[in-house]
């Protein structure tokens, strides 16, 4: 087993053997939340905190989730609400959470490197949950996790992620994780939504949906984030929908295992419809579920499994 | 320096009478449940479940991984865990036999005890080992032993098993001095 680290930040940084150790713990952790009374006391007495600066349903629940079957305290903090209005800093806030006496700041800003500030900044543990659109590396581990318990591997397997990949922090965590466990990775979209020059980062792009769930293993649907549209990225949502979203007459033509995934919130009937999302190549409640296991086995290695330990270099 | 050492004739002969040991205590065949403590443990209590098998019995094997239940997580760095807990049986009201390797010093069979009370209740909960070292910690110790080794701080007692380490035997190693 390799684990080191006190932080979780991103995957890039991360070693194949980190990821994979992740990955296991998650699948040790999995029968935890089948159980009567799910929890284990692994985390007892610890303190983890939800600083959420952004707005979040799926991931502040599912980290405050996690953190309660490990059996450990959770503490929520949002933007509306508290000191920030008055223009209290991210440091000073988590600073003064700290004097309280806690152990594991889960952060979500909107900043990118928020996270790695904060962990530069406090003596506990920081888990990154989605630093602006840097990274958000449980994502693209319950991604990774979701597909190795489907396919049983990660290496050598085609990943579509389609979307709008320039402003998604979960493509580039799933891009960095994809990538060091041996999978091929494209990413499809309309050229507004793709960097230029993401090919450096050793993906295929593509801007045709048809020719990418021709030849994919998995696709990653990125949900299109409709608030952007004032920027005009595309000319209307009816035409993305024509030319980029999945139908299952579109899927019927890809390999018959395909697995589709989404990371939530979907939009149906824009980047993905009912019959898709609900349908038998559908894995997206799926990623949520491994989402709970994913997280417990974040918190559980980067709080030492109980102890804090001495703090290490991430 | 390695000391005493038990081989697979020993092991197969202990797992008989471990067999013994739970056909005879106070309860019928059908409600035990045998709890092997990952990894060597459950190997064990595999081979018991077979032992017992071949006698007539179906016996159900649950499999305990007690790593986040361990009483030493602040201490040493961050604990692998070995699968998780397999047990698709319910344990309320039957005769638990927890299995393990060694007996040491018991904080692996409290860990054991905490994990299955978070499963239920069992009426009853017996603990049977091959080996049970003198140094314990806690005051527990094991119903059904196959043989117990006098040992102190620093010296090691160690079960491999075919299904892990690729041989079966028991090793013990006494500290200079021991």
């Amino acid at each position: 087993m390799e684990w080191k680290r006190k932080h979780l930040l991103g995957l890039e940084e991360l070693s194949a053997e980190e990821i994979t150790t992740i990955l296991d713990t998650a699948a040790s952790f999995q029968e935890v939340s089948t159980r009567s009374i799910k929890k284990v006391p692994a985390l007892q007495g610890r303190v983890v905190v939800n600083l959420f600066f952004e707005a979040s349903t799926r991931t502040s629940n599912s980290f405050a989730l996690a953190a309660k079957r490990l059996s450990a305290d959770t503490m929520s903090f949002s933007q509306s609400g508290s000191s920030v209005s008055k223009g209290e800093t991210l440091i000073d806030t988590a600073l003064n959470i700290e004097a309280m006496g806690v152990d594991c700041f889960v952060i979500r800003h909107s900043a990118p490197g928020a996270a790695l500030l904060l962990a530069n900044s406090v003596n506990s543990s920081v888990v990154n949950a989605g630093d602006g659109p840097h990274e958000h590396p449980t994502q693209g581990l319950l991604d990774i996790y979701t597909i190795r318990e489907a396919k049983g591997r990660i290496d050598g397997l085609k990943v579509a992620i389609v979307g709008d990949i320039a402003h998604s922090r979960v493509a580039r965590s799933n891009i960095w994780g994809l990538q060091k466990l041996g999978a091929k990775v494209t990413v499809a979209g309309p050229s507004t939504l793709i960097p230029r020059g993401i090919e450096a980062f050793g993906v295929e792009v593509s801007h045709d949906i048809d020719e990418v769930l021709a030849t994919s293993d998995v696709i990653n649907i990125l949900r299109i984030q409709l608030e952007r549209q004032e920027r005009r990225n595309f000319p209307s949502i009816r035409e993305y929908a024509q030319i980029f979203g999945v139908t299952q007459e579109r899927l019927s033509r890809a390999k018959k295992d395909i697995l589709v995934m989404h990371p939530g919130p979907m939009n149906r009937g824009v980047e993905i419809t009912p019959e898709v999302a609900d349908g038998d190549q559908s894995v997206i409640l799926r990623q949520v579920t491994n989402g709970l296991a994913v997280r417990m086995a974040v918190l559980y290695l980067c709080m030492g499994g109980g102890g804090g330990g001495k703090p290490v270099d991430n | 320096m390695p000391g005493c050492l038990y081989d697979a004739e020993w092991i197969k002969t202990v797992t008989g009478q471990l067999a013994d040991a739970a056909l005879a205590e106070p309860v019928e065949p059908g409600d035990i449940v045998l709890a092997g403590v990952r990894t060597r443990g459950a190997d064990l209590a595999e081979r018991l479940a077979a032992e017992l098998a071949s006698r007539g019995h179906e016996i159900p094997v649950a499999l305990l991984d007690v790593t986040p239940y361990r009483d030493d997580l602040a201490q040493g760095g961050v604990k692998a865990l070995k699968g998780g807990t397999q047990m698709t049986m319910s344990i309320d009201g039957k005769l638990v036999i927890i299995v393990d390797d060694v007996l040491s010093s018991g904080r692996t069979a409290r860990a054991a005890m905490d994990l299955l009370m978070d499963f239920g209740r069992p009426r009853i909960v017996r603990l049977y080992a091959l080996v049970e070292r003198t140094d314990r910690e806690l005051p527990i110790r094991a119903d059904a032993v196959g043989a117990q080794a006098e040992t102190g701080p620093g010296d090691s007692v160690r079960v491999h098993l075919s299904e892990t380490d690729g041989v079966d035997e028991v090793v013990i190693e006494k500290k200079e001095g021991n």
